[in-house]
């Protein structure tokens, strides 16, 4: 375990077997309101020196995607401090943390769709299977392939569900026919939704339902042959139902994609996720494996947050 | 109590005038031309003749011999004035298409410049302020849209046209005369007032109204639509590409305004196209379109039958915007500027 200053941060006095599991220490607060209120306005500690508390598993992992002091500024207003992240290949890695705290903006950062927004900073670097993602020679087409992404919203394009599958193969100049249609095929048996729109394929994508045209986005993400998915909130605007599809479905992704989640749904995190990564204000408080993070966090902070007594 | 009835009088009073107003003016212009419509049913559309005056012609038999009086003097017979509207409804077609052609690709260009390159090009002044390059370009755009059409038109008179004549048009005639397969459109004499140069001068009209709402409706385009071709791999163009189909029927609705503008522009095109009743292969002749037609002869129409034909011709370009502008509503309110989920 790494050394924390502990000036600024607390740990839990008890050791972790002690505690009573997944049922917080302060649980009676819970009961009384104008407590409960006081708890959440807690300052939970400022992490303004204290280094990321990464559990041992984590480093232990294979890692395809490693985030470098990464810092990033809106203007004036500093969004991410310094991120240092690795995350392990074939795995499933949650982003959770309060809204604001910047984990869509270090997800956006990860296939560089950042570099949209205007008057954006950026410093440090990440690395994909140890090649730069921001250095000036890279290939940003080519990373945005590597690295697919899936967002909030569903957001089909305005074609049928066969070109919204094969978008990624039509702009690369793909023109096969025969291999356009196996991949269509192929990558929504992938997505789990091939069953509901193999007699429809020609339809318009916008006759599907929120849960389907999420999937997919899913889809149409896989068939490029991404090596990782990049998810952020995929679940956020859809019903329950379809959120269990979603999620069935990203369980079975794992092993072939490397896939990182950002979920305000500390369940989903809990359900699907293999690490879960604590953010709050622009840092990674708490880094591990997610049934740790869930059932012992290290910090309190990080049960504060999981157990919903602040965010 | 009282006030609000008499404002809800007010305010269907307002909405029953605007009917009443549509409705009578279709009604004179349709009554009108009624005239004109006995006279030259259907074939009104399709004639090229427009001869305004009656002609006296010496009398000749069928096999071409002048028939002549006891004196030995030719005999006059009178030919009716005819009139067909062909000519003004082919150059109203080919000018605004032609104008279409050229402002369109230049509209969108603008507009896609507006959204997604200006905004970020706002320089720095010494002093730490920045250009809005955008708003100012914008600002510009609309204020193009603005400028009275006579203005366009004596521009065009006075700039466009000799230009045309010594410069541009010498050109492409020698091109047409000397590249095989275009030879059709060679023409003997340039004037500089003609069928291309009326068409310039509508596109240049029409860029400022086709620029500007297609900025908006692009500007309508969901950053989730241009972020999900580009987290595919889509280059800059691509998904610029994507916007404008993601954004097409709000788009088409732009260019459909525009047509609308460029058919019933009037003063401009009188002043530049010729105004010959011409229907011509080559676009260095002169032309006329309907709203020309009328401007010119509305104030000088003796007979009753040509004030009839006027009227139906102005009854023709009524219809025809009408048309244009309820399909550019539809596209553009119906589907706010997008394709809707």
């Amino acid at each position: 375990m790494m050394q924390r200053a502990q000036t600024t941060l607390t740990h839990p006095s008890d050791p972790p077997a002690a505690r009573p599991g997944p049922k917080p220490a302060g649980a009676s607060v819970n009961s009384n309101p104008a407590e409960n209120r006081a708890a959440a306005s807690l300052p939970v500690v400022l992490p303004g020196v204290a280094p990321t508390d990464v559990h041992p598993e984590v480093d232990a992992e294979t890692h395809i995607l490693t985030v470098d002091n990464f810092k990033l500024a809106y203007g004036k207003r500093q969004t991410l401090h310094g991120i240092n992240m690795k995350i392990a290949g074939g795995k499933v890695t949650a982003l959770i943390g309060p809204s604001g705290c910047g984990k869509s903006t270090l997800l956006r950062s990860m296939n560089r769709l950042n570099d949209l927004v205007d008057g954006v900073k950026i410093e440090g670097d990440m690395r994909f299977k140890g090649q730069s993602i921001y250095d000036r020679n890279v290939d940003v087409i080519d990373l945005r392939k590597k690295l697919g992404m899936v967002f909030q919203k569903s957001n089909p394009f305005p074609m049928s569900i066969f070109e919204n599958v094969v978008y990624a193969l039509r702009i690369a100049g793909e023109r096969s026919n025969a291999r356009l249609d196996e991949v269509c095929a192929k990558s929504l048996k992938s997505a789990a939704l091939w069953e509901e729109v193999k007699d429809r394929l020609h339809s318009s994508a916008f006759g599907l339902s929120g849960g389907q045209q999420q999937r997919l986005c899913i889809a149409r993400a896989i068939a490029a042959e991404p090596e990782v998915l990049l998810m952020d909130e995929p679940c956020s605007a859809l019903d329950p139902i379809a959120t269990q599809k979603v999620e069935e479905l990203i369980y079975e992704l794992r092993g072939k994609y490397t896939v990182v989640i950002v979920t305000h749904n500390m369940h989903q995190a809990a359900r699907c996720s293999d690490y879960t990564a604590f953010m709050y204000m622009g840092r990674i408080i708490e880094y591990g494996p997610t049934e740790a993070i869930f059932v012992r966090p290290h910090l309190k902070e990080t049960e504060a947050y999981v157990t919903g007594r602040f965010g | 109590m009282g006030s609000d009835a008499v404002l809800g009088f007010f305010v269907r009073f307002g909405a029953v005038t605007v009917l009443v107003m549509m409705a009578s003016l279709v009604f004179v212009l349709f009554r009108g031309s009624l005239d004109s419509m006995k006279t030259f049913g259907p074939k009104f559309l399709v004639s090229s003749t427009w001869r305004p005056n009656d002609l006296e012609v010496t009398k000749r038999t069928s096999d071409g011999k002048i028939v002549r009086d006891a004196d030995g003097d030719p005999v006059m017979e009178t030919i009716p004035a005819k009139f067909g509207a062909l000519p003004a409804i082919y150059g109203t077609a080919v000018s605004s298409i032609v104008a279409l052609t050229l402002a369109v690709p230049l509209s969108l260009g603008a507009a896609l410049f507006l959204i997604r390159i200006a905004p970020r090009l706002r320089p720095r002044l010494p002093n730490g302020w920045r250009v809005p390059i955008d708003m100012w370009i914008s600002f510009l755009i609309e204020f193009l849209a603005a400028i009275p059409s006579i203005a366009y038109g004596m521009w065009g008179l006075f700039v466009l046209v000799p230009y045309m004549q010594s410069h541009l048009e010498p050109g492409l005639n020698w091109i047409f005369g000397h590249v095989p397969g275009l030879g059709f459109m060679h023409a003997d004499a340039l004037t500089g007032r003609d069928m291309l140069t009326g068409s310039l001068v509508l596109a240049i009209m029409i860029v400022p109204i086709i620029t500007a709402v297609s900025r908006d409706v692009l500007r309508a385009v969901p950053q989730a639509q241009i972020e999900g071709s580009l987290a595919l791999g889509a280059t800059w163009w691509q998904s610029c590409f994507e916007m404008l189909r993601y954004s097409r029927s709000g788009l088409f609705g732009a260019v459909m305004l525009g047509l609308a503008r460029a058919a019933g522009e009037t003063m401009a095109i009188s002043m530049v196209i010729g105004n010959i009743p011409n229907i011509k292969a080559t676009p260095f002749a002169a032309a006329q379109t309907m709203s020309s037609l009328l401007a010119n002869e509305v104030s000088e129409a003796s007979t009753k039958l040509h004030t009839s034909s006027l009227l139906q011709v102005a009854l023709i370009l009524l219809l025809m915007s009408l048309a244009f502008n309820i399909v550019a509503r539809k596209l553009i309110v119906g589907k706010g500027g997008g394709v809707r989920g």
